[in-house]
């Protein structure tokens, strides 16, 4: 049964001035890709992607931008916020542990990322580079974990310069690629990164997947809030993670988003 | 699709029975056509109103043994984007579309009037019966017969597509409500919208698990319900009715077309199982025909009717 679960808030780390990452007791059954529906039943209830998920115990980085994410940001360890989840699909993994894998992440895209490179560590792959990227050095999540964790290279690009290179993150994987062959490429960040990363019509690897994401409402495939045009793919059923080759299709990725009328809402507006 | 599938409904022809009920991921144009490419014979829009809503905060949906609370709240980006998904789907498929709206009086459903009226849908249905906006609007028009016949006569003249009335299961009389809103134009009736509204509490965090603390109820709880206003109605009536109410398997489906139902509506089944389960009824109800020797949707029907 669909049931919202209770979970002890742990801890609270702040990432960036507007990102925490918050530790809750529990114990989920999932996989990268997944996300959980999380309430406190007074300030809404949204959708978050598990940047760790330990013995016990789960991580969401969240960046501040609502009433519940406000409400998240105020609230003190000791608290509980109820969730039901995980939903969702996963990324594919490589069944060759060898794979030469790449993660791109950008801004608080990169918090599945996390996710995802520990499982792979975990699961013994020899070989996973990961390209991070921020607005600036302070924006920058995961610094430390990726130095120390990462087994094959890992590259920080921020748009300003102010830490790693001055680059977006889809030049950064555009000049991997161009240098060394992938076979399975991960994705996630705002959608104009990669819509960008999408455009650039390089093929970063053979298997690619992006992370997308929507306003959603009900998490589990009936309200019809996160769907994809024009599939009609619910992104809390089959997605959120999108192979490339669907998403080559979508002739809505990258150009607008329903919001949470379910109005249409470009992207670009148009003074950029 | 089985061609013994094949329904009529006012005279619009179905390939199968199964509407998609509204409220069901039916915001999108592409969502209404991949269940039109699963099996449903027709879709309900999200119900539509003249400006936009966001709907109530989260959560929105819980569930309990014998269904499903919601309160949505009626979010929807308004008439003129609604329509606009509505001609998309058009473009992509003739099958058919329910275009629901939703008002609080006579002259603001003629306002949304003149804009079904320009749209490409092949019906409209006059939702009457929202539980989940009572703090909003107070009681819904359904809960009397005197406001369902002024609003749908006011209505009727003016709407050039046929007009179908949701009616709400909240009363003892959905057949004499029923009847008041044909007598005053309504070529057909959707029976039933969701019930109470009700409550369910998290008694680990001590609160109702809607903000708004009540919802509207949906699933298998409904069913019998919702089988005995049809089956009430359409004896009283002969109408053309739209039976939803709980309807998850062919089974359920049967019961409905026997009960009096013209076609079905499939709401909260595409929960429990997957977007797909209009093809999986639609193979059930044929899978019933092959036993009981039926040729056509038609010879569904009680014993001795």
């Amino acid at each position: 049964m669909y049931k919202r679960i209770p979970a002890l808030l742990l801890d609270v780390v702040d990432e960036t001035p507007d990102t925490k990452t918050f530790r809750f007791e529990g114990s989920v059954r999932t996989h990268p890709g997944n996300f959980i529906m999380l309430t406190d039943y007074v300030h809404g209830e949204k959708p978050f992607s598990f940047s760790d998920v330990g013995h016990n115990y789960f991580d969401v980085t969240v960046k501040v931008h609502g009433a519940f994410t406000q409400a998240m940001f105020a609230a003190q360890p000791g608290a509980y916020f109820y969730y039901t989840g995980p939903h969702g699909n996963l990324f594919t993994l490589p069944e060759n542990k060898n794979a030469r894998i790449l993660i791109a992440g950008g801004g608080v895209g990169t918090a599945p990322m996390k996710y995802l490179l520990k499982t792979l560590l975990n699961n013994g792959y020899t070989s996973v580079d990961v390209v991070n990227g921020a607005r600036t050095a302070n924006d920058l999540l995961y610094s430390q974990f990726f130095t120390e964790c990462c087994n094959g290279n890992y590259y920080e690009v921020t748009d300003n310069g102010s830490k790693g290179e001055k680059l977006f993150v889809p030049g950064k994987m555009q000049q991997l690629v161009s240098e060394q062959k992938y076979d399975y490429c991960y994705v996630a960040g705002p959608e104009l990164m990669m819509k960008a990363a999408l455009d650039t019509q390089i093929t970063f690897a053979e298997h690619t997947e992006y992370l997308l994401e929507r306003y959603m409402k009900c998490g589990i495939g009936i309200c019809g809030q996160c769907t994809l045009d024009p599939a009609g793919i619910r992104l809390c059923i089959e997605g959120p993670v999108i192979k490339e080759t669907e998403l080559r299709k979508s002739t809505e990725f990258g150009e607008y988003h329903r919001d949470a009328y379910g109005a249409k809402i470009p992207f670009r507006t148009a003074a950029q | 699709m089985d061609t013994r599938l094949q329904s009529h409904f006012l005279g619009i022809p179905f390939k199968s029975p199964l509407v998609l009920a509204s409220g069901i991921v039916d915001i999108s144009y592409s969502s209404m056509l991949k269940c039109i490419e699963l099996g449903a014979g027709a879709v309900t829009t999200k119900s539509l109103t003249k400006i936009k809503r966001k709907g109530h905060e989260g959560p929105v949906l819980a569930e309990f043994e014998g269904g499903f609370l919601n309160s949505m709240g009626l979010s929807n980006p308004g008439i003129e984007d609604g329509i606009k998904e509505v001609e998309e789907f058009k473009t992509r498929t003739d099958a058919p579309v329910i275009l629901s709206i939703f008002a609080t009086s006579a002259e603001s459903f003629l306002e949304l009037i003149h804009f079904t009226n320009e749209s490409k849908a092949d019906a409209v249905e006059l939702n009457l019966s929202c539980p989940n906006v009572g703090d909003e609007f107070g009681l819904p028009l359904a809960a009397s017969e005197k406001a369902v016949g002024e609003i749908v006569s006011a209505v009727a003249p003016v709407s050039r597509l046929p007009l179908i009335a949701k009616l709400s299961p909240n009363t003892y009389n959905v057949a004499a409500i029923g009847k008041a809103a044909i007598n005053a134009g309504a070529q057909a009736l959707t029976l039933v919208n969701t019930l109470g509204p009700g409550m369910l509490i998290d008694i680990h965090a001590r609160r109702p698990v809607f903000p708004g603390k009540f919802g509207g109820v949906s699933g298998p709880a409904l069913k019998p319900i919702a089988l005995k206003y049809i089956y009430e109605t359409s004896q009283l009536l002969h109408c053309p009715i739209i039976g939803t109410g709980g309807v998850t398997t062919g089974e359920d489906a049967i019961q409905f077309l026997m009960a009096g139902a013209g076609v079905i509506g499939v709401g909260t089944s595409v929960y429990y199982r997957g977007i797909d389960v209009f093809t999986k009824i639609n193979e059930e109800i044929i899978d019933y025909m092959d036993k009981h020797s039926l040729n056509s949707i038609s010879e569904i029907t009680l014993a001795g009717e």
